[in-house]
């Protein structure tokens, strides 16, 4: 019986001790990766410091204008190529004022039914500007591209709207059928669709 | 027998341990109980100390393991930290924080020359490939260095990056680093009077590097200033075209937000590269060290001239004295002691205060500042912090000069700019309570949180606020300064042009043309003031070095690429938003003569 005791003890003492030497290894082992991980890290900080003292000496404003003027020659951006807010940026233009709604009418992608075609022209700006405003390069297309336009189109849009109404279904449909979706509606029925 | 007794009375006798049998009945006498008792006492006492002994393991063992404070946080506490040690210095960067000063490793490249040779190095090898790296030094120069037999010799102080790296890859033995930190400056002169720049132990001496020197020791929270780089350069590349183009001494500028006070930019030319503050590059301007360390923004007292005709218009409306529909009679110079006070554009006729404004006439100022009195000059002045030091984070601010009795003439010349000398960063904070509806922030160069609006004083009413925005644009539209003219950004200012005062006399050829304006107008953000120092004529200004001709032009080229990066949409002046904001009713209908 006390044979057995001795026994039973030796063996935890055994196995107690054997435990605890491998926890105690284990954690080292631990210890040694985290102490190399850490002196990475700093390494890595004061490396990253370094290259952003860099980074920032290589972008010293008198050097990026000295490149753009040898390589790129961007002009400074002149006030009439900016607009005031998202909502002033009138749509494309629209070319006569006979038939307003066939141009800015959606293709047959677009969800728009054609029993709406009174307020489809006021319905499709909503989408539009809003991809616009989700999406700045598009925005900066439309910008680009409608501000040299953009006091001839106001007059066109505002009248279209109130002689528009009693505009044909007939008409509409025929006439859309005919044209040719242009690569810029495209582009808009496509952001507005994936959104 | 002795012996098995002895055994026998053992108590610390083993228990298969069995005594002989005894030949005689163990007789308790008296010594045996002795023995015994000794005994026992002794035993007690070795186990009352192991008990000791014991329990302190015992406690420090529930103190290590159940309490705080144990070794373990200590062992975490040997572990390397982290982070990088703090740098000596904080970092200043800009408002889009872009690094304006930062702190780099340059270790100082040293040779245990004991070691080289110990090595078998050969000399004059290494002293070759050294001097390949190390720019500035011969081999000569090196190779007796490293044969020196001196366990330290330094080779060079602060190397760079790359050259460390270069003699890292060299591998010659017996070389070392020390490291070391230096402030280094990524943007150069860019914004050299603002930051400033840092003595040998890293010590602020100038600029921002100084006035929040106690922000930057042992910070690792970079310093944010309120300047945009952007801006920064766009504005001292203008300014220095003007000195170029007009042969001129020197310049200074600065761009103020008018709703907080934050100084977006601020230039003074020449300047200098904080890398090496005394260094005195003669192949970019002939100016010593000396010249292009002294800010002309904050450090510069001048006699800024008609500018100070804006400071006078709003004390006269502010106090009540005059009105805009109201004019003085500027036909007749005044006669004043031994001043005489003329026009410059002299119109010899009566003029309405617009008029007076507009044409800058020194008589109708003049006539104006005497129906005000004197107490009333001398206490608005004060109110716009015009006879104080400026209170700006950099300590590098002059007092300003004024006359310490106010006489009846002091009053006259005060009223357009002379016998005055203020900082250029005075007008620019005054004229920005001026536009923004007459709240006094005072300047900064700390970003201040987005949206956030610091207290201000209300040193005038906003009605005399709106009828100077109003003036300062008939300036632009009509008057001395048709050239500051932004298409799409309703600028409106004052210009100035001052004969600079040498030892009481004051100098015809020797300009201070100064332009002080804001935009847009209607609803002014930005105030902006251009100085320019002994401009010389030109062929393409008609001879003219006046502000007119020569920053007026320069400040409306600064406006057309600032606004974009400042977020200034352009408007269209023509519009019912200006017009209605800017249109004086008394000018109406009257034939404005174009100057």
């Amino acid at each position: 019986m006390i044979r057995l005791a001795s026994l039973f003890w030796l063996a935890l003492v055994a196995v107690t001790g054997f435990a605890t030497f491998k926890v105690k290894y284990a954690v080292q082992d631990i210890e040694d990766a985290l102490n190399k991980v850490r002196r990475h890290t700093v390494a890595e900080q004061q490396e990253i410091h370094i290259l952003r003292a860099e980074w920032t000496s290589l972008n010293q404003p008198e050097r990026l204008a000295d490149l753009n003027r040898r390589l790129l020659s961007l002009a400074a951006l002149a006030p009439k190529q900016l607009q005031r807010k998202i909502a002033d940026i009138p749509l494309r233009p629209v070319p006569e004022p006979a038939e307003p709604l066939i141009a800015s009418a959606p293709e047959p992608t677009a969800p728009q039914p054609a029993a709406a075609d009174v307020h489809a022209p006021a319905d499709t700006v909503m989408p539009v500007a809003a991809a616009a405003a989700l999406h700045p390069a598009m925005a900066k297309i439309q910008l680009i591209a409608t501000a040299e336009a953009a006091p001839a189109v106001i007059a066109p849009a505002t009248s279209k709207q109130t002689s528009g109404k009693p505009e044909p279904k007939a008409q509409l449909a025929k006439a859309g059928a005919a044209r040719q979706p242009r690569p810029l509606d495209r582009l808009i029925s496509e952001i507005a669709e994936s959104r | 027998m002795a012996t098995a007794q002895r055994i026998d009375d053992n108590p610390c006798r083993p228990r298969h341990f069995k005594p002989p049998p005894p030949c005689a009945p163990v007789v308790a006498d008296e010594r045996a109980n002795q023995v015994l008792e000794t005994c026992r006492t002794r035993l007690v006492a070795t186990a009352a100390l192991f008990a000791v002994v014991f329990l302190v393991v015992v406690l420090r063992l529930s103190e290590i393991v159940l309490l705080s404070g144990g070794s373990a946080e200590s062992h975490i506490g040997r572990l390397p930290p982290a982070a990088p040690p703090p740098p000596a210095r904080a970092d200043i960067v800009d408002r889009n924080g872009a690094l304006l000063a930062t702190m780099l490793p340059k270790p100082s490249l040293f040779v245990n020359s004991k070691a080289l040779i110990a090595a078998g190095q050969n000399p004059d090898e290494a002293a070759y490939e050294l001097a390949s790296v190390l720019s500035d030094k011969s081999p000569g120069e090196i190779r007796a260095r490293l044969v020196s037999g001196k366990s330290f010799v330094y080779l060079q102080r602060s190397l760079t990056p790359r050259q460390q790296y270069a003699v890292n890859r060299l591998g010659i033995p017996g070389l070392d680093f020390t490291p070391e930190e230096r402030r280094f400056y990524p943007y150069g002169d860019l914004a050299s009077h603002v930051v400033g720049y840092c003595g040998i132990d890293n010590e602020g001496l100038a600029g921002v590097e100084r006035g929040l020197d106690a922000a930057a020791k042992g910070h690792r929270q970079p310093i944010e200033l309120s300047l945009d780089a952007r801006v920064q350069f766009i504005l001292r590349e203008e300014l220095l075209k003007v000195i170029k183009d007009f042969s001129a001494k020197g310049a200074a500028g600065i761009i103020m937000d008018v709703r907080t006070g934050e100084i977006v930019a601020m230039v003074s030319l020449p300047d200098f590269d904080p890398n090496k503050p005394g260094d005195t590059d003669a192949s970019q301007s002939p100016a010593d060290a000396k010249e292009r360390i002294f800010n002309k923004v904050t450090l510069g007292d001048y006699e800024m001239g008609s500018v100070f005709k804006i400071f006078n218009t709003a004390m006269a409306l502010d106090s009540g004295v005059t009105s805009l529909t109201k004019g003085y009679d500027a036909s007749h110079p005044i006669q004043i002691g031994r001043f005489t006070i003329e026009d410059y554009h002299g119109k010899h006729r009566w003029l309405s205060v617009p008029e007076i404004f507009m044409y800058s006439s020194n008589i109708g100022s003049a006539k104006m500042a005497v129906d005000a009195g004197a107490d009333r000059q001398r206490s608005f002045l004060a109110r716009l912090g015009l006879l104080q030091p400026v209170p700006v984070e950099i300590d590098e601010v002059a007092k300003p000069h004024y006359p310490a009795v106010w006489r009846p003439v002091n009053v006259m010349t005060i009223a357009y700019g002379h016998g005055i000398a203020v900082t250029p960063l005075h007008v620019i904070t005054a004229v920005s309570a001026i536009v923004n509806g007459g709240v006094l922030h005072p300047p900064t160069l700390r970003k201040l949180p987005s949206g956030a609006v610091p207290p201000g004083e209300q040193v005038m009413s906003p009605k005399t606020s709106e009828q100077m925005r109003k003036l300062m644009r008939l300036v632009v539209e009509f008057g001395t300064a048709k050239m500051a003219a932004a298409p799409g950004y309703v600028v409106g200012g004052k210009t100035g042009t001052a004969e600079k005062n040498s030892g009481g006399r004051y100098l015809e050829k020797k300009l201070l043309s100064s332009f002080i304006g804001a935009f847009p107008m209607h609803d002014p953000r930005y105030a902006i003031l251009a100085l320019v120092d002994e401009p010389h004529g030109t062929k393409q200004s008609f001879g003219y070095a006046t502000a007119g001709w020569t920053v007026a032009p320069a400040t409306s080229r600064i406006i057309q690429r600032i606004a974009p990066i400042l977020g200034v949409a352009p408007i269209d002046e023509a519009s019912p938003a200006v017009t209605q904001a800017l249109t004086i009713e008394s000018l109406q209908g009257k034939r404005i003569e174009s100057y």
